[in-house]
């Protein structure tokens, strides 16, 4: 009953129905932090039992959930995974935090991440290397690597993340869990260290498509919080769906397990009756430079008076981009947000010919800690754009996204299926994603 | 060319320290000066002039 396998939703029913103790799965999630945390540095900070007042109320009934480094915990520590927040301990829960623990969730922990989330191997230098469960010799993407991580080895049911660039879905893939950016502003960002205003997206990090579903209702939901919450989003009828794939750009240059996983999932859906058509994302280059200016330029903005007073202090990485930040002019931002507005118009107008979008999430599988470039069909790529260049072009749209398992390579590593739906079409994703996932074999646990 | 003091300032403006000097590559320069002009033959000028006409 108790294993990697169990969804939050699974428990709740065997919570609700007596069957299991909201304490005993409690403590199995302390076990495995217990048991892995050392080797594996998926968590920063791990509350203690005596810290949390166990409450076992609806609709969440106690199940433990972590919360990347970065939401704000009353009177608790929050490091952004930097040395430079070390010791600070907010005044306030960050609302989305409050909605989970309202809800009756135990909030077991404070997850590793990219320092200051500007960054997406999760390669921390104060709090460790975040490894990846299915191979510890490689990376667990990030910036929410942490947060995957612990999903995936069995240390929480649920976890909360922030993708600004992919930093939800790319460990999610690489760790073979599921991962949802929901549409910009769904999910209020309010006691989220920011890395860029216009970019970041709360988003959550689950075993399965419902329990994403559950956790965008539960915090998106203005009901009282203290009964079974109804499941008002059903799979879809995979027949007749309208699905493009976009060949321009996201397929071109693919690892060869990543796009055989891929296209067997398409003939699946072929087969279910689904209608697939290839179609062109106009100006994805765009889409890159701006992500890359915007999110430049406002990190170097929120991060100037630590850049003035505490530079050397940040992890090495860190320094180069916070520098290329700082020297962006404003006219070139400024342009940067005119050119976003014209590409949001461009990008929505293929959801009048599709329901969703499918990609694969990254162009590759995990990485090696120690590996700097790697091939991704016949190029070699630097791993930053290698794990972001699929990604990244749906925050400058502020498109709801889900990463799910698609399959595994011949090494055994996830490789991840991406749905995109147009803005503010949340219940479609979902709702089509639940599909998916009925049809795509479990890749089964690290 | 600036002088050392002009170079200073507009540094400082930068918010960019003899510290952080040295995480500044030629190659990042050059590519955030490239998206720069690419952004402008992207965003259509004389679009923009007939919306501000008809404004």
């Amino acid at each position: 009953m108790l294993g990697p396998d169990l969804t939050l939703r699974g428990a709740v029913e065997l919570i609700r129905g007596g069957s299991l103790e909201a304490l005993r799965l409690a403590e199995y999630c302390y076990g495995r932090i217990e048991e892995l945390n050392d080797r594996l540095k998926a968590f920063i900070t791990v509350f203690t039992r005596d810290e949390n007042t166990h409450s076992v109320s609806e609709p969440l009934l106690g199940a433990p959930i972590s919360l990347k480094d970065l939401f704000y915990t009353k009177d608790k520590p929050t490091t952004a995974g930097s040395r430079i927040l070390a010791g600070f301990k907010p005044s306030f829960n960050a609302p989305v935090v409050d909605a989970l623990s309202s809800s009756g969730a135990l909030i077991i922990g404070k997850t590793n991440m990219h320092e200051f989330a500007f960054g997406v191997t999760n390669k921390n230098p104060h709090y460790g290397v975040c490894r990846n469960p299915w191979d510890r010799e490689r990376i667990s993407g990030g910036s929410s690597g942490g947060s995957a991580v612990s999903v995936a080895a069995g240390m929480c049911l649920a976890s909360l993340g922030t993708d600004t660039a992919g930093s939800v879905r790319i460990p999610a893939s690489l760790c073979g869990v599921v991962g949802y950016k929901p549409t910009y502003g769904m999910v209020s960002a309010k006691g989220v260290i920011p890395l860029s205003w216009t970019l970041d997206h709360v988003g959550f990090l689950t075993r399965s498509v419902e329990d994403a579903a559950l956790l965008m209702r539960i915090t998106t939901s203005h009901r009282p919080p203290a009964e079974p919450l109804e499941y008002s989003i059903k799979p879809a009828e995979l027949k007749g769906i309208r699905i493009g794939i976009p060949r321009n750009y996201f397929l071109e240059h693919l690892q060869e397990d990543v796009e055989r996983v891929f296209y067997d999932v398409v003939d699946i859906l072929q087969r279910e009756g689904a209608k697939v058509r290839d179609i062109t994302i106009e100006a994805v280059e765009q889409m890159v430079r701006v992500r890359y200016v915007i999110v430049h330029a406002e990190a170097a903005a929120y991060h100037k008076r630590f850049i003035r007073d505490r530079f050397n202090e940040y992890g090495e990485d860190l320094k180069r981009r916070l520098a290329e930040g700082a020297v962006i002019p404003a006219s070139t931002y400024i342009n940067a947000q005119r050119l976003r507005k014209k590409l949001v118009g461009s990008f929505r107008r293929v959801f009048k010919e599709v329901d969703i979008l499918l990609t694969p999430t990254t162009a590759v599988t995990a990485p090696r800690v120690d590996e700097e470039n790697v091939a991704v069909g016949d190029v070699v790529m630097d791993i930053r754009p290698a794990l972001l260049r699929l990604t990244e072009p749906f925050n400058v749209v502020g498109a709801p996204v889900l990463s799910l398992p698609a399959g595994l390579s011949r090494e055994r590593l996830p490789v991840g299926l991406q749905a995109i739906a147009d803005v503010m079409d949340d219940d479609t994703l979902l709702s089509i994603g639940m599909a998916l996932e009925s049809v795509i074999k479990p890749i089964g646990n690290p | 060319m600036l002088d050392e003091e002009t170079c200073g300032l507009l540094l400082r403006l930068c918010c960019v320290g003899p510290s952080m000097v040295r995480y500044l590559s030629k190659r990042a320069l050059g590519r955030l000066a490239e998206m720069d002009s690419l952004f402008l033959d992207f965003l259509d000028m004389e679009d923009e002039l007939r919306v501000d006409a008809g404004a």
